[in-house]
């Protein structure tokens, strides 16, 4: 990884879920920044740019598919990934139509996860 | 040894009954309250008319005893007066008489019939009337003697000379110490119709008898002669505190109501009788019309809940019903399958996350310990195998709770054109790794020009990668074996077995396989559910999945499946899995292409 360190955005509203995953992917040389929100994300986004956003499809306070939205507007070019719950891929190909680029099941494999960060973010 | 989920193999000749039953049993429930509703409401109302009646009947009675009483007085009173207003020899001689006669019959239209004087004698000394009675003589008669003996008399009914029934009315006339009486014969049909005169609402007949048991009225037909019957009865019953009270009793003319109520001083006992079945006639012909109505409703009730239940029988039993086995096992195994659905997908959701956590943050410590420093320690190789440890047991609740979520899920997946022998193809290589893995050899045995069907692809091959994994694990034990796919043109099924050579089922397990939760495996190796779906999906596609085992030497599962012999050649099963296969990423152990195809 000779490459300047990816910057990604990770949004869940699972608290111990994005701080275990920031850690571990932190040591691995990803620049995380977590958001548990739509609102936090939305927040995130505005202050720096990222190389890809991971992001949660059913968050309390918004859609994931609306933040998605904003996004596309904020920044275009954003890669994103949905994470999302079994049960709900049909959202999650629905989310594909909206741009984003790639989906997860939840909970996913470590390794899986940043495989497609990397992906995304064009380093591999 | 052949345990069948079929839905068209055998005709459920107890299924006609069995619904029968229930359709039945559904119309007693809302049917019997309303009977009970109806018989009580009918006793009510029987016993409201019942007491309407005896209420009239006693009212009528105390109406014709004051009417009767109100007769006599005023015939004695009219007597009297002519008795005290005229001297002797005013009354004595037939055209004196014949003159007060006229008085009396025009004051009293009907009542008297004529005028007699008796001396003390107990002679007839003059007498005006149609009768031709000389000069009788009255002195042994018992009226005589109560007409002596008081200012006014009504005699008790008495043939007297001319042979008929008929009873007088007496006063008294004292001169000087002789005593005279002048009589009147009171007009006894007439008397007979006052007495009677008792409305025409029911059949009752009213009568008098005095306390000898004597009519005293012409008494309702059949009852002449029969006086002697009411001797003991006029006993019983002139007792003050039954008057005007009906009451029930049987005189020997079947079972009866009677009123009784005293008339002519308490002399005489004015009795009302009603035959029961009479006094019921009325009561019985309102009751006919309300049983009338109550039993159209009845069966008006009854063609629609029989229309209702066959209805809602047939929306649980679904469109296959009819041949798809008993109703009442699919209404249980449709609610057991939607009860387990929903817990499972609750609990999953739930323990989704905290497992997630729980295996990165295993995931973290093993980050954070992979350093030199540690690895150098002696203990570091347990530890890491304990976070291995971890991380396998997170990816196996991982496994179950995506298990219970696809059991659960309910899924409209589009149906497509599916070429079977090309999607048998495809699961023999997305099987491939563990199929090396478990040291089995995939033989397939395809029939050429199969027909396709019509199915969702995905759901095809969440079915046969189900029944190959089983068929791998099956062969474990036996370090190794054969899986053999074949497909057959069975007509207007397409039949695909997946046989293997593992160590089979026992003939008691094999009826169980497809229930939810049942499992052969170890503990923690199976959710006992993969079975369930298959056989949910392959039912929901009108087809069937059935199992033979032969303990040692192997099971085939058999899943037939309508042909579709429309349309252009099937590459749906194809392009369905080109979706898939682009899901199907190396990933570390513990995980298999054959997951990763049918969970994301």
């Amino acid at each position: 990884m000779s490459e300047s360190p990816i910057r990604l955005l990770l949004v869940d509203d699972e608290e111990g879920f994005v701080n275990v995953l920031k850690k571990r992917l932190s040591k691995r040389g990803v620049d995380v920044v977590t958001a548990q929100s739509g609102g936090e994300a939305i927040q995130a986004l505005r202050g720096r740019d990222f190389d890809v956003c991971v992001l949660d499809l059913k968050m309390e306070d918004m859609d994931g598919i609306e933040v998605l939205k904003i996004f596309k507007k904020m920044a275009p070019d954003l890669p994103v990934i949905f994470l999302t719950g079994h049960g709900s891929e049909q959202a999650a190909i629905e989310g594909m139509k909206y741009g984003a680029k790639d989906y997860l099941m939840k909970p996913c494999e470590f390794e899986t996860l940043l495989e497609r960060v990397k992906d995304a973010a064009g380093q591999e | 040894m052949d345990a069948s989920r079929n839905g068209h193999d055998a005709p459920n000749i107890g299924e006609e009954r069995r619904r029968r039953r229930l359709v039945l049993i559904g119309c007693m429930v809302s049917i019997v309250p309303m009977l009970l509703v109806a018989a009580i409401a009918v006793w009510k109302y029987d016993q409201a008319v019942e007491n309407g009646i005896l209420t009239e009947l006693g009212r009528a009675a105390t109406d014709r005893a004051h009417e009767t009483d109100a007769f006599l007085d005023g015939a004695r009173a009219a007597v009297e007066q002519m008795a005290g207003s005229h001297q002797v020899e005013e009354l004595d001689g037939h055209d004196e008489l014949a003159a007060l006669l006229a008085v009396l019959q025009h004051a009293h239209p009907g009542v008297f019939v004529d005028l007699g004087l008796v001396d003390d004698q107990g002679e007839l000394i003059s007498y005006a009337g149609p009768f031709a009675m000389g000069r009788a003589g009255y002195k042994d008669f018992d009226w005589f003697a109560q007409a002596q003996a008081h200012s006014s008399w009504v005699s008790d009914v008495f043939l007297g000379f001319r042979g008929s029934p008929h009873f007088v009315v007496t006063a008294r006339k004292r001169v000087g110490g002789r005593v005279w009486v002048l009589r009147s014969s009171i007009d006894f049909a007439r008397f007979t119709r006052v007495v009677e005169e008792f409305g025409a609402k029911l059949p009752w007949s009213v009568f008098i008898i005095n306390h000898k048991g004597e009519f005293q009225t012409g008494a309702g037909p059949g009852l002449f002669g029969e006086s002697r019957e009411f001797i003991p009865f006029f006993n019983r019953t002139a007792r003050p505190r039954e008057f005007g009270r009906p009451f029930f009793a049987d005189h020997g003319f079947g079972e009866t109501v009677y009123v009784t109520e005293p008339v002519n001083d308490g002399r005489w006992l004015l009795v009302a009788r009603l035959d029961r079945e009479d006094a019921y006639r009325s009561l019985s012909r309102a009751r006919e019309w309300s049983l009338l109505v109550l039993a159209v409703g009845f069966l008006v009730a009854l063609f629609f809940k029989v229309g209702l239940f066959r209805r809602m029988l047939h929306m649980l039993g679904g469109k296959r019903e009819g041949a798809a086995g008993p109703v009442s096992d699919q209404v249980i195994e449709a609610g057991k399958l939607a009860a387990v659905g929903e817990l499972a997908a609750g609990i999953a959701h739930e323990i989704n996350n905290p497992v997630a956590v729980m295996k990165e943050e295993a995931g973290w410590i093993g980050d954070l310990l992979d350093e030199p420093w540690f690895r150098e320690r002696e203990e570091s190789k347990e530890v890491f195998e304990a976070l291995e440890q971890i991380h396998i047991q997170g990816v196996r609740c991982r496994e179950i709770t995506q298990k219970l979520l696809s059991f659960a899920r309910k899924t409209d997946p589009t149906v497509k054109t599916v070429n079977l022998n090309r999607l048998m193809e495809e699961m023999a290589t997305l099987s491939e790794r563990k199929t090396r893995f478990g040291n089995v050899k995939i033989t397939m045995n395809l029939a050429p020009g199969l027909p396709a069907v019509k199915a969702s692809p995905s759901e095809l091959n969440q079915v046969f990668l189900n029944l190959i994994n089983n068929a791998v694990d099956a062969m474990e034990k036996a370090r190794g074996g054969e899986i053999t796919l074949t497909t057959r043109d069975d007509g207007e099924f397409v039949e695909v077995s997946v046989a293997d050579t593992g160590e089979g089922i026992p003939e008691s397990y094999l009826s169980k396989v497809f229930d939810p939760f049942y499992t052969t495996k170890p503990v923690g190796k199976g959710t006992g559910l993969g079975l369930s779906i298959c056989y949910g999906i392959i039912d929901k596609l009108g087809g069937a999945i059935s199992v033979k085992s032969t303990v040692g030497q192997g099971t085939t599962f058999i899943i037939r499946l309508p042909a579709s012999r429309d349309g252009a050649s099937p590459e749906g099963g194809q392009a369905a899995c080109a979706k898939d296969e682009t899901r199907v990423t190396p990933e570390p152990a513990g995980e298999t292409g054959a997951e990763d195809t049918h969970h994301e």
